[in-house]
């Protein structure tokens, strides 16, 4: 009995370690090798580049942030921008969303791109380069408000950037918001 | 020849929206003081004060979409021809028809629940055995009443045509090839209905009292009564009604009593179709504790006008449709911010951890050492 229970305990506690080293190294990654950042000045598209967090990805103009199947979608291939808030560079709110953390087996490249988004901090920048044309966003708040304050997608009124994220990290507990104006 | 005949312009706004900024008025902040009064005086002083608020918004939105789209490369007729063959080529026929509808947000938000200033009530300096009682209440009542009601009928009709050619009566051989017929037809209704109502908990109603320098066995009494009551009524009717009649047709052809070979070619159909509805009646009530101390910002408006959904990818079937929000967890998106994490990283984590522990523990319960200390 003690030699299974010394086999098992064995067992158990490398597939623990297995199973940290599969959690984090998606997650440490991005410390430790973030990605590099590019020229997209002359680049097609919409880009989202924060140089602080080494964060840059696509952003997918038009999506639906109330069908969670289709943002789901969205939200593998880069930022996704909530249908019904201005595109960037129209006056208005402009509200951008993605991924703080993922599963491990669903890793894509912009799964954790907002995953360090609690870094910024008032004064941080923030460009946006939209078929050419770059728009230069500075940091002016951030908060963490309930799931249900959905009122921060409805207030479209005054002319800023709001960036969104899950938090705590690894939980959909709350939501991260990060406040932005041209400057 | 290839006719496109496209409907886009057809989106029905009735959008109405009402924003209501109340600026409540808070339960105490006046001065009360009972002093100066000579000895074996009776003193009494009672306050009394009711406020009753009362938002109410009523939003109604009638619309109703008539469309008729029509695409036609059809109803040739080449018959009696005696030279030469007979051929009939019609071109392809495109229709795209997309309608958005949004209607009815309320945002009801009510501010300056707290009062900076304190209330005060002093009872001092009064002589001795004087008898000095106050008595202060204060009941507050707020009403929330949202009324919203959106009635929406679609009834649109699509039609696209290559066929229904005639070649008859010819000497010769005879040819039709129809065209395809590509047809599109996109409806989105909502957000329709939607609420949105914070309101704050009155609780914070700080009142400083001061019982000081009274005469040798005076009596002195506050009494303090609060009562606050919260009121919220929110009523979402909603009926949408998409009434679609769609009919495209590459055949019906005919070519009969003809001398020489007839062939007939019909062009292919490709039909998508897709509704959506929703989000329909979303209501989020928020009644908290906390008071917003930023009196400087700005009450959420909502956004005027809709959009125009971003073109679907065609499907080879025809008649699809794109399922409305129906299931729980999808209400519940509906509801919150959209969902840009997940909780089984953190359980996945927890089990990690616990899969350690256990097998640290089998391996003291084995009699072995796992190699470290661990203290359990």
């Amino acid at each position: 009995m003690n030699k299974l229970f010394f086999h098992l305990g064995n067992i158990l506690i490398v597939t623990s370690l297995f199973g940290f080293a599969y959690i984090f190294y998606p997650l440490l990654q991005v410390y430790i090798a973030p990605p590099v950042i590019q020229n997209v000045a002359a680049q097609k598209g919409t880009t989202l580049t924060i140089p602080k967090i080494n964060a840059q990805a696509p952003v997918i103009e038009m999506v639906d942030p109330w069908n969670e199947a289709l943002y789901d979608e969205a939200l593998k291939r880069g930022v996704a921008h909530a249908k019904g808030t201005s595109l960037p560079g129209e006056d208005g709110t402009t509200f951008l969303f993605a991924h703080s953390s993922g599963m491990p087996w669903e890793m894509t490249r912009y799964n954790t791109i907002f995953l360090r988004l609690g870094e910024l901090s008032v004064g941080d920048r923030i460009t946006i380069n939209r078929n050419g044309r770059e728009l230069q966003y500075k940091v002016t708040d951030k908060k963490e408000v309930d799931p249900s304050e959905v009122n921060y997608l409805l207030q479209t009124n005054k002319t800023q950037l709001i960036l969104q994220t899950c938090t705590p990290i690894g939980t959909s507990l709350k939501r991260l918001l990060i406040f932005a104006e041209l400057g | 020849m290839n006719k496109q005949n496209k409907n886009i312009a057809v989106l029905s706004f009735s959008f109405m929206w009402v924003m209501s900024l109340t600026f409540t008025p808070h339960a105490l902040a006046e001065q009360i003081t009972i002093t100066g009064n000579g000895a074996e005086s009776v003193n009494e002083v009672v306050v009394t004060k009711k406020n009753e608020s009362v938002t109410q918004q009523t939003n109604n939105a009638d619309i109703v979409n008539n469309i008729s789209n029509n695409a036609s490369t059809g109803d040739n007729t080449a018959s009696f021809n005696t030279n030469g063959n007979t051929s009939i080529q019609t071109g392809d026929a495109t229709v795209v028809t997309e309608v958005t509808n949004t209607a009815n947000t309320s945002i009801v938000e009510q501010k300056n629940c707290c009062d900076s200033q304190q209330g005060t009530v002093t009872v001092s300096g009064n002589g001795a055995n004087s008898h000095n009682n106050a008595n202060v209440s204060s009941n507050y009542t707020a009403n929330v009443r949202v009324y919203q009601n959106a009635n929406i009928v679609n009834d649109i009709t699509t039609y696209a045509n290559t066929g229904n050619n005639r070649a008859n009566y010819n000497n010769g051989d005879s040819l039709i090839r129809t065209g395809d017929i590509k047809a599109k037809t996109h409806i989105t209704s909502g957000p329709i209905n939607l609420s949105y109502v914070s309101v704050p908990l009155y609780s914070n109603k700080p009142l400083s009292v001061t019982i000081i320098g009274n005469g040798f066995g005076s009596w002195n009494t506050v009494n303090v009564h609060d009562e606050d009551d919260t009121n919220i009524d929110i009523e979402n009717v909603a009926t949408v009604i998409n009434d679609l009649k769609e009919h495209y047709s590459t055949g019906d052809n005919k070519a009969d009593y003809n001398n020489g070979d007839v062939a007939i070619l019909t062009g292919d159909i490709a039909s998508y179709t897709s509704i959506d509805n929703g989000p329909i009646n979303v209501s989020v009530v928020k009644v908290d504790c906390a008071c917003d101390k930023d009196t400087d910002k700005e009450v959420p408006v909502a956004p005027v006008g809709g959009t125009i959904p971003p073109p679907s990818q065609a499907s080879p079937s025809s008649g699809s449709s794109v399922p409305a929000i129906t299931t729980a967890a999808e209400i519940l998106a509906a509801t919150t911010l959209p969902i840009t994490g997940n909780n089984w990283l953190a359980l996945a984590l927890f089990g990690n951890i616990m899969m350690l522990l256990l097998g640290a523990y089998l391996r003291l319960r084995s009699g072995r050492s796992p190699g470290y200390n661990v203290a359990l």
